[in-house]
């Protein structure tokens, strides 16, 4: 159970238009062992979904590109890969559900013929048995397998999403993204299948890089966390590291706009501002401009990465003689 | 679905009946008495007379119509050719086989071109091959349409001797007009397919259809085109309808004997009953040409279709039966 | 408070210009029409001979120096009668979209407007319109009224109001719940009132872009009225009866009827240019 299976090295991806360049990630290093789930969590425009559709080399291009780094999954690069070989490991042994379950299924195609699409590109079997395979799951997901004739726009959202993660799950993923998979959904099913899809994940030997806003999703379903701001991993280590020896002045401020039912607060206490344009990342920690901590050092350069416990980083200036409280 | 096709024939009613109604009345208002016009000059005003009461001529505007309609509904009578004295109706019918034969080919051609080339230009958009084609489209689209038969007469017959310039009996007379018609109409397609199309690959669920794993030309032909089908069709029912107006100087062009140059004819010599029977035929056609769109919606999208098909009782899958 | 109005309204312009500029096709489009509307203006100044001047011993003169685009059965310099042709072509489409214009924006807000009858009344006369090849509803007219250039105008005219009345309809059902329509309602502001100076201007976009698109269409549909004989007559420099008299010697004189359809497709294709320029200039979103 400790084998690396998807490394990730200083990853940078930029979206060139003609009059502007926005830095999306910036220069990101993660690695996933085998069966772990890693939660990536952040505010919206950090960075979360430009990470997950780098490791399925799906970032629209133009504009977005991936300007250096590198995304090695089981050892290989996938950004070197012919797309012969990258199409192999797609849907296959790498996949994703969507944010959006709403828009994320083909409108015109029967959800059990989408489903069975998968199965058939990456598994030789004929249509019959595949037909066969993708009833199996949608009732694995919990819809009755006689739905497979159906049309998406005959399916509610939550369903929707179960079709998705049917789709996804199909051929077996050793490496399974999940980008915000309920965030679309009403309130009440988003449990439901946040529940599916731990209970799917249980024992299947599959990692897990759960995108989203919710620490406390992440504190649910995850071993490890990544803290996103600005394209930047700003704190990375196990929970237990993160959510006991909260380091960065982010993560700190993210924990403290969550409202806590064991503390009595009159108010949450939101972090102050607005993330940084990503066409105009300041020159020093990107953080800075909110952090209550700053000092002049913070805007003169970027912050380093330090180790303040074995396996926990941040990346800040404060935190360079070890971690504090 | 047989219901919906039975509804949408009833809809047709009111709208042709508003069709012939406005070019009745515009004809009937129109200068100069068919009376003159047909027997000239030299006629009597008894003989005038006469031929005003033998076609009705000297009754009031709305039981004139209300004959014409009469004749029409009940015996498809369009009224008689001033110049021939044949019956409009089968002047019409006689000409519309190479009409028909014409617009389908130039259809077919158009949907061809226009689809493929869409659909390379939506995939390469703003490479060389991308802006080549949107430039000759939007050429084509300010092209006359006539224009264009005369040019091609001049290289392809005059100059090249390839193809002959006029008349529409062996295959080498139809590719010239098929081509003019065609080209233009698919200007107007491939403009259509590519926007939707570049509209279509950003959607999600072409990005789902890639995460799958599933290769390009599949993600853009399968996935992709289904979507853009309905925009798609929707267009070359539109260019139908240009498509018959265009073939209407077409036809003169390459003197092909179709309702478009009878009609022409019929324009030249004012003989308002053959004008009136034509437009009316055409408005006719172009209803089905409509209807036939509809029906085809509904097959291109299963949104459309379950709105006028009752939910399908859940029936064990297809798969059942396989495995 | 109407400085800063001003103020933003010139900074929008100068956004749509900017815009507008750094399409090419656009500018080309625009800089030809220029061209087109000096020919109109001062077609004497350009054209080396009269547009009727016949010297019949120089029929048929193939182009050269002397007569750029050759000379027809007449001897009439073609050159110079595609100069005069400009204004035709030229005023033909301007006149016949305002008459669609204003006809089409009228019963467009009606219909959008009141909705329920008279939505439904004019909807379907726009119906029957539209069942109508525009070449042959235009036929019709001409037909009924007689040959003459106003009539043209007025056939071709109409013959487009079906696009603006749907363009204009659309615009206003999706106006008409805005808050903004609600607020000036709740003020006392009467139905023209509301229509003339809140709704209307919100749907300029797409009528100016509706609007450049179809003078291109008339300018075409006009060309084929001449071409059958129902447009403007000979000896009237009109493009399309250009191309409809010179038919008949195609098979000798490639020249007579290459030049005129030549001089309609680069006006029609400039103003297609600029009305997509328009269009993506005018409103981002709508762009392709």
């Amino acid at each position: 159970m400790s084998d690396t299976i998807l490394e990730i090295k200083d990853l940078v991806v930029h979206y060139v238009t003609d009059r502007t360049t926005v830095r999306a990630v910036n220069g990101i290093s993660i690695s996933l062992e085998r069966g772990e789930s890693l939660g990536l969590v952040g505010e919206t425009g950090a960075g979360k979904t430009t990470t997950a559709l780098s490791i399925m080399q799906l970032i629209p291009d133009p504009p977005g590109r991936i300007v250096s780094g590198e995304i090695r999954y089981e050892g290989e690069d996938l950004v070197a890969m012919s797309p012969a070989r990258k199409r192999e490991i797609r849907g296959n042994q790498v996949s994703m559900i969507f944010q959006d379950p709403m828009t994320a299924l083909n409108p015109v195609l029967t959800v059990g013929d989408q489903i069975a699409e998968v199965v058939r590109l990456h598994q030789k079997i004929s249509r019959a048995k595949a037909t066969v395979k993708a009833q199996e799951m949608l009732e694995l997901v919990g819809i009755p397998g006689e739905r497979y004739p159906e049309y998406p726009h005959q399916f509610s959202g939550g369903m929707k999403q179960r079709v998705v993660i049917a789709m996804a799950l199909a051929c077996d993923p050793k490496l399974l993204i999940a980008d915000e998979p309920t965030t679309a959904l009403d309130v009440t099913i988003q449990d439901q299948v946040l529940d599916l899809i731990e209970k799917l994940m249980t024992g299947s030997g599959t990692s897990l890089i759960l995108i989203t806003h919710d620490l406390g999703v992440v504190a649910e379903i995850c071993q490890k966390a990544a803290i996103m701001y600005a394209g930047e991993i700003v704190e990375y280590g196990t929970l237990p590291h993160i959510y006991q020896n909260t380091q960065h002045p982010y993560t700190v401020g993210l924990f403290g706009s969550v409202p806590n039912l064991n503390e009595d607060v009159d108010r949450l206490r939101p972090i102050k501002g607005l993330m940084p344009d990503p066409t105009e990342v300041p020159a020093g920690c990107v953080f800075a401009p909110r952090c209550p901590e700053a000092s002049a050092e913070c805007s003169a350069a970027p912050a380093p990465v330090v180790e303040v416990e074995p396996g926990h980083f941040v990346k800040c200036h404060k935190r360079r003689g070890g971690g504090s409280k | 679905m047989i219901k919906f096709i039975f509804r949408r024939l009833l809809m047709m009613i009111p709208v042709l009946i508003g069709v012939s109604f406005v070019i009745f009345s515009m004809l009937y208002f129109a200068p100069g008495d068919a009376a003159d016009v047909i027997l000239g000059d030299l006629a009597t005003p008894e003989d005038k007379q006469l031929f005003r009461a033998e076609h009705g001529l000297d009754k009031p505007f709305l039981v004139q119509y209300f004959n014409y309609m009469k004749g029409v509904v009940t015996e498809g009578d369009l009224g008689t050719s001033y110049v021939t004295r044949q019956p409009v109706t089968i002047e019409i019918m006689e000409r519309f086989p190479a009409t028909l034969q014409l617009s389908a080919m130039s259809v077919f051609l158009a949907v061809v071109i226009g689809v493929t080339v869409g659909i390379i230009s939506a995939t390469r958009q703003y490479s060389f091959i991308d802006h080549l084609a949107t430039s000759l489209s939007m050429i084509g689209v300010s092209m006359p349409n006539f224009w264009q038969g005369m040019m091609l007469i001049i290289i392809f017959s005059v100059a090249l001797r390839w193809f002959p310039p006029s008349g529409f009996s062996t295959p080498m007379h139809w590719v010239l007009p098929a081509v003019t018609v065609g080209t233009n109409a698919s200007a107007n397609i491939m403009r259509m397919t590519r926007s939707s199309m570049l509209e279509i690959i950003r959607q999600d669920y072409i990005r789902t259809a890639r995460a799958k794993g599933q290769t390009e030309a599949v993600v853009i032909w399968k996935h992709a085109l289904k979507n853009a089908l309905i925009p798609i069709i929707t267009v070359v029912g539109l260019s139908f309808g240009r498509l018959l107006g265009g073939a209407v100087l077409t036809e003169s062009i390459f003197s092909i004997a179709g309702v478009g140059k009878l009609m022409v004819d019929a324009i030249k010599l004012k003989n308002f009953p053959m004008v009136q029977g034509g437009v009316l035929f055409i408005a006719f056609v172009m209803s089905i040409v409509n209807l036939v769109v509809d029906v085809l919606y509904s097959f291109a999208d299963p949104r459309i279709r379950s709105m006028y098909t009752r939910p399908r009782t859940r029936k064990a899958a297809t798969a059942k039966e396989a495995a | 408070m109407s400085d800063t109005v001003s103020m933003k309204k010139r900074g929008q312009f100068k956004e749509t210009w900017r815009r507008f500029t750094k399409n090419k096709g656009a500018v080309i489009g625009l800089g030809f029409i220029a061209l087109l509307a000096v020919c109109a203006l001062i077609p004497s100044v350009i054209a080396p001979y009269g547009f009727d001047d016949q010297l019949l011993s120089r029929r048929f003169q193939s182009p050269s120096g002397a007569h750029l685009f050759g000379t027809d059965e007449y001897g009439r310099d073609i050159f110079s009668r595609v100069v005069y042709g400009c204004r035709i072509s030229l005023t033909l489409g301007l006149v016949s979209v305002t008459i669609s214009c204003a006809l089409g924006i009228v019963l467009g807000c009606v219909a959008g407007y009141y909705g329920k009858v008279a939505d439904n009344v004019i909807m379907r006369v726009i119906d029957v319109m539209l069942s109508i090849p525009n070449i042959l509803l235009a036929v019709s007219i001409v037909a009924a009224l007689g040959t003459s250039f106003f009539n043209l105008m007025l056939a071709i005219g109409i013959g487009a109001v079906p696009g603006y009345a749907r363009v204009v309809r659309a615009a206003i059902l999706s106006v008409k719940e805005q808050e903004y329509i609600e607020a000036a309602r709740s003020n006392g502001a009467s139905d023209l009132r509301i229509i003339v100076s809140h709704i209307v201007p919100n749907c300029m976009a797409p009528i100016i872009v509706q609007a450049t698109m179809s003078i291109a269409s008339a300018v075409l549909s006009a060309a084929g009225m001449s071409f059958i004989g129902l447009g403007i007559m000979p000896p009237t420099p009109e493009w399309g009866s250009m191309l409809s008299s010179g038919r008949a010697y195609i098979r000798d004189y490639w020249y007579v009827v290459t030049f005129p359809g030549l001089a309609i497709m680069l006006t029609v294709f400039s103003i297609n240019l600029l009305g997509d320029g328009l269009r993506d200039a005018l409103d981002p979103r709508l762009k392709s």
